[in-house]
């Protein structure tokens, strides 16, 4: 009980100046060194299927189709049916371990890993299969300092964003350095929690501190995005909204499906114009 | 009551299981004194029975996983081949619509028929699997298997070959010694039943010999499978007891015992006909009664030498079907009464339902051998394998016994079920699909 009302007493000044706007007058990078601390602590535990990570694996169940077939019709050429993403660049920001980056690489697309934790990077090359070498690459670096790069700029047919925006500070930056790398007509993949009193219960309370999915404090609730205010900035930076579906977690079979309400979990494809 | 008993602790290890690396099961690093070489390969099948058979033909003739080695081991050091002139052997089965759509799907029906031997549905999927360049590797029974970082290494009984593979399937039957080097706990019970199984010749060349006929008698049933017009084979489930002395019966003798179980009346409960008879006119003034031929038990003029065997019946179900990078497939993973003809069935939905699965994980991209793909194989055929195990061990139990108020309610249920078409249909379908 005193840990729900610690939680909501530090949340009660925060409820006023709610607003992604207004989040961004006191934000001074998009990373969170809290949160850096936190997942280097966890690094060695991203491939155990059981253990602290076993949603992310999950998740992929839902998530790699969603991409593969939104990447697959938006090209025209016919592919080769085991490797449907062939010849396509692809960057998957805050890749972690590599849970969603592998897959991707083996169905073919050269694909880029990048976080900012160095650990994850470690435990990322380490997993990686030998037979994906040549299209599969991880980098430690930030969004902020790839975008310096001149060589990425325009560089991606996607950019993936999964389970990462509700750990950035500033969101509007986030959109507008992933525009800077995409093609033109490129898609933007995100995967996040919503904003509401249920995923206040069930994605924070519920999954944190009663059933234990994810450790306590991986969440943030403040940092949590809404779907609407996740449309408003990207066609503010000239996105087009593609695709914006809900997710419901079920924990206790640990199966993810596709759901009508987006009250706690959301995907959403975005196109750059 | 003991029997209940080990099916509670059955559920409860199915719904909380851990899935954890068995403790005894030791992680190899690559010792310094183990041999260095072990061949890579991406999929080995232990068991190159009918389901073992099946599992391998399903990932060799599929597009998906031409790129993946698959093997397949057999302890024996000899498989059946397709022969036009041997006579017929004693094993048999009846197999469903899914099972027939999974070999024409394997492209392996147009060998077969629907009610075959063993030998045939073995050699016919051996033939096949040839054409994918995918030969069953004899004399290799798997004699000691380890995990590794990602992979487990198989040590075969000949000492010098290892194998070091992604996945492990287990198809090695119901003794499967896979399944006890993984400690897998499992639920099972002795039937206290044997099954006597014979080749038997008909009387008269019967052009119509395509039903298959069984009689519940109270020492357990007898049925009789149509083989071809002159030939039918036999499946006789008959108490501890009695084995031994029909084993030891003259074919002559063995001939007139069956033809007497058929036909015989001395196990009619005259007053649970009536009963029957009443009550069927009554249901009759409201349902119409459906057309019924009257079919007619075959005679059996005589038996094949040597086809005569005797086998025990046990149920089995184990408690997990999976194991990081180990799945159990067919009998190796549960074992049914023999009376609905349902056991190689389940095995064969074992290998549609693993490879749907496994073909849907290489489509996302995934490592196939990963724990979430294989425990939703699990969740799918522990479900409907135990449902099946238990309904046919229930149905076991209620033609176990003479008492006559359960005789005739199962008399009554069971003409109700044949006269009442939409019951009838809903059985048919079930036994059919085995989903």
């Amino acid at each position: 009980m005193s840990i729900l009302y610690r939680h909501f007493i530090r949340l009660i000044p925060q409820f006023r100046s709610i607003t992604l706007l207004s989040r961004q007058l006191y934000i001074k990078s998009s990373v969170d060194p809290g949160e850096i601390n936190r997942f280097r602590q966890l690094s060695s535990s991203w491939w155990n299927e059981t253990g602290a990570y076993t949603a992310l694996h999950s998740l992929n169940q839902l998530r790699i189709p969603f991409i593969r077939e939104q990447l697959v019709q938006s090209s025209s050429k016919i592919k080769d049916i085991l490797k449907p993403l062939k010849d396509l660049q692809l960057l998957d920001i805050g890749c972690g371990g590599g849970i969603l980056t592998e897959p991707l690489a083996r169905l073919g697309a050269s694909i880029l890993g990048i976080d900012a934790v160095s650990e994850n990077i470690y435990t990322a090359e380490y997993h990686a299969d030998p037979s994906l070498k040549e299209n599969l690459n991880y980098k430690h670096v930030t969004l902020e300092e790839l975008c310096e790069n001149v060589e990425q700029i325009e560089k991606y047919d996607a950019v993936i964003a999964s389970e990462v925006i509700e750990h950035i500070n500033d969101v509007d930056t986030f959109i507008a350095n992933i525009s800077k790398l995409l093609k033109p007509k490129g898609l933007c993949f995100i995967t996040t929690l919503n904003q509401t009193m249920a995923s206040y219960f069930l994605g924070i309370i519920a999954a944190e501190y009663i059933l234990r999915m994810v450790p306590p404090g991986t969440h943030t609730w403040n940092k949590f995005v809404r779907p609407s205010d996740l449309i408003t900035l990207f066609e503010k930076n000239d996105f087009n909204v593609v695709l914006n579906n809900g997710m419901f977690y079920n924990p206790i079979i640990n199966r993810w499906s596709w759901s009508e309400s987006q009250a706690i979990n959301y995907a959403l494809c975005a196109a750059k114009n | 009551m003991r029997q209940l008993l080990l099916l509670r602790r059955s559920l409860i290890s199915v719904r909380f299981s851990s899935y954890s690396v068995s403790p005894q099961a030791t992680i190899s690093h690559d010792e310094p004194n183990s041999p260095a070489f072990a061949e890579n390969v991406d999929i080995t099948i232990a068991g190159g029975g009918l389901v073992g058979s099946a599992m391998a033909l399903a990932f060799a003739s599929s597009p998906v996983f031409k790129n993946h080695k698959i093997v397949l081991l057999e302890s024996q050091s000899k498989l059946p081949q397709v022969s036009k002139n041997k006579p017929y052997s004693n094993r048999v089965f009846a197999l469903n619509a899914q099972s027939i759509s999974l070999f024409e799907k394997l492209g392996a029906w147009d060998l077969m028929k629907s009610i075959l031997e063993n030998d045939v549905i073995q050699s016919c999927l051996l033939e096949r699997l040839k054409q994918f360049h995918v030969e069953p590797r004899l004399n290799s029974k798997v004699k000691h298997f380890e995990y590794e970082e990602n992979s487990i290494r198989i040590k075969l009984q000949d000492e010098k070959i290892n194998l070091r593979t992604r996945l492990l399937i287990a198809a090695d039957g119901y003794q499967s010694s896979i399944r006890e080097m993984a400690r897998i706990s499992t639920m099972q019970w002795d039937y206290n039943q044997f099954g006597i199984v014979a080749t038997l010749q008909l009387a008269d060349n019967m052009p119509d010999n395509v039903v298959a006929w069984q009689r519940f008698l109270p020492t357990g049933p007898i049925a009789c499978l149509p083989l071809s017009n002159t030939h039918s084979s036999l499946v006789w489930t008959v108490p501890k007891s009695m084995h031994k002395e029909i084993m030891k019966l003259s074919d002559e003798q063995f001939v007139d015992a069956i033809n007497k179980a058929f036909t015989s009346d001395t196990y009619k409960h005259n007053g649970v006909i009536s009963i029957t008879e009443r009550i069927r006119s009554y249901w009759q003034q409201v349902i119409p009664a459906s057309p019924t031929v009257l079919q007619y038990p075959p005679v059996i003029i005589n038996v094949e030498p040597r086809s005569r065997a005797a086998f025990p019946l046990t149920l089995l179900n184990a408690n997990q079907y999976v194991r990081p990078r180990l799945v159990l497939i067919g009998d190796s993973a549960h074992r049914i009464h023999p009376m609905a003809g349902q056991g190689v069935n389940m095995g064969f939905c074992d290998v549609l339902c693993l490879f749907n699965i496994l073909e849907q994980a290489v489509r996302d991209g995934a490592d196939f051998s990963s724990l979430i793909y294989l425990v939703d194989y699990e969740r799918q055929r522990q479900l409907q394998c135990l449902t099946r195990l238990l309904s046919i061990d229930s149905l076991n139990r209620l033609y176990s016994t003479n008492f006559s108020p359960v005789v005739a309610l199962r008399s009554i249920g069971l003409s109700f079920v044949n006269e009442f078409s939409p019951l009838k249909k809903f059985f048919e379908k079930q036994a059919a699909s085995s989903t």
